[in-house]
């Protein structure tokens, strides 16, 4: 027997969780755009500390 | 062959994630970092600052959510911590672990690549000290747990001292000191009011161990012997006679409160102690940061 429930048989997706899902999707990319912002500022800031 | 995929049905929002870095005690483990940094002598360049003081409330929120997976079976019987997201089921237990791991790795070595290594090593031993010290070792098993593991707490200004001058000298010890000593009256304070939830969860806290009598006097204790490291920062050359003044008045204030908790048999004045040792701390980093900040102050 095979039970793949993510992929045939999905929880109910609801209108809230997917709204949850993608808020915390966004989050994550905000998260990591702003981890490269920072490392690129870090690096001018030693750069030009030397 | 039986082969079963269950998709986990994750509702937790960014907003718990959030509360998972318990925000409202990283604002005082930011101010205290802040202040090291401040006092430290030296010069950072402001960016190198900030990212200095985003990695102390990184990783002082990520010891938070691994506190918070590592405690979710406590959490779940106290009023006071029932509310939290793991134990509402909001966030999976596995997530709040890699949450808090990513998080507290990722500030160690943020810290250490753009400021210097020092302050670095010292934000892991805080977080390691947290969790593996304070959380897994001593908080289920002795009445000590938050004197030893207090110093968790007590290691933001270093950090912050570190992140400047790029060591650990006597004046940043003095500021961990401070903090060190402030934490058992601090917390014995909200345990004395709140000893039936952990006497329920099974936390060995003074006052459910000891009882309420030798609880206040142990706060009294401490809160004596925090007045000669209050005003230690003065004698050390990095803070001013306002700060001194200051020390000294709070110091009294807050022996005040502990001989008010002493002669008291409710718990009012246990929380007003707690209220005001938040205040306290608050106000020694503030006189701290604005003699530095305001010129000729020093």
């Amino acid at each position: 027997m095979t039970m793949t429930r993510s992929d045939d048989a999905p929880t109910p997706d609801t209108a809230e969780r997917r709204r949850r899902l993608r808020g915390r999707n966004l989050a994550t990319l905000a998260a990591l755009l702003a981890l490269v912002a920072l490392f690129y500022l870090i690096t001018i800031v030693r750069m030009g500390a030397q | 062959m039986t082969d079963l995929t269950v998709q986990r049905d994750s509702t937790a929002t960014v907003g718990d994630f959030i509360e998972l870095l318990k925000p409202r005690v990283m604002s005082l483990v930011v101010f205290t970092g802040f202040a090291g940094m401040v006092v430290a002598p030296g010069h950072l360049h402001p960016l190198l600052a900030a990212v200095a003081v985003l990695c102390i409330a990184v990783g002082a929120g990520a010891s938070g959510a691994i506190n918070m997976w590592y405690d979710r079976d406590i959490d779940a019987v106290m009023a006071r911590t029932a509310r939290r997201p793991i134990p509402t089921g909001r966030v999976e237990p596995e997530d709040a672990l890699a949450f808090g791991v990513i998080l507290a790795a990722a500030a160690v070595l943020v810290m250490g690549v753009a400021v210097n290594w020092v302050a670095a090593g010292i934000l892991a031993l805080a977080t390691l000290f947290y969790v593996f010290v304070y959380t897994m070792w001593l908080k289920r098993r002795t009445p000590q747990n938050i004197v030893i593991g207090g110093a968790a707490g007590a290691f933001p200004p270093m950090i912050g001292w570190a992140a400047v001058t790029g060591g650990v000298d006597l004046p940043g010890i003095a500021l961990f000191l401070l903090i060190f000593l402030w934490t058992p009256p601090h917390f014995w304070a909200l345990a004395l009011f709140r000893s039936g939830d952990y006497a329920r969860a099974g936390v060995p806290m003074l006052p459910v161990v000891e009882g309420p009598e030798t609880t206040k006097r142990q706060m009294l204790l401490y809160t004596l012997l925090l007045l000669p490291a209050a005003v230690a920062p003065y004698f050390l050359g990095i803070a001013g006679i306002a700060y001194l003044a200051g020390a000294a008045v709070l110091g009294a204030l807050f022996v005040l409160c502990a001989v008010r908790v002493l002669n008291s048999a409710d718990h009012k004045p246990a929380k007003q102690m707690f209220g005001f040792s938040i205040l306290y701390l608050f106000l020694l980093f503030a006189l701290l940061v604005g003699e530095h900040v305001v010129p000729g102050a020093l």
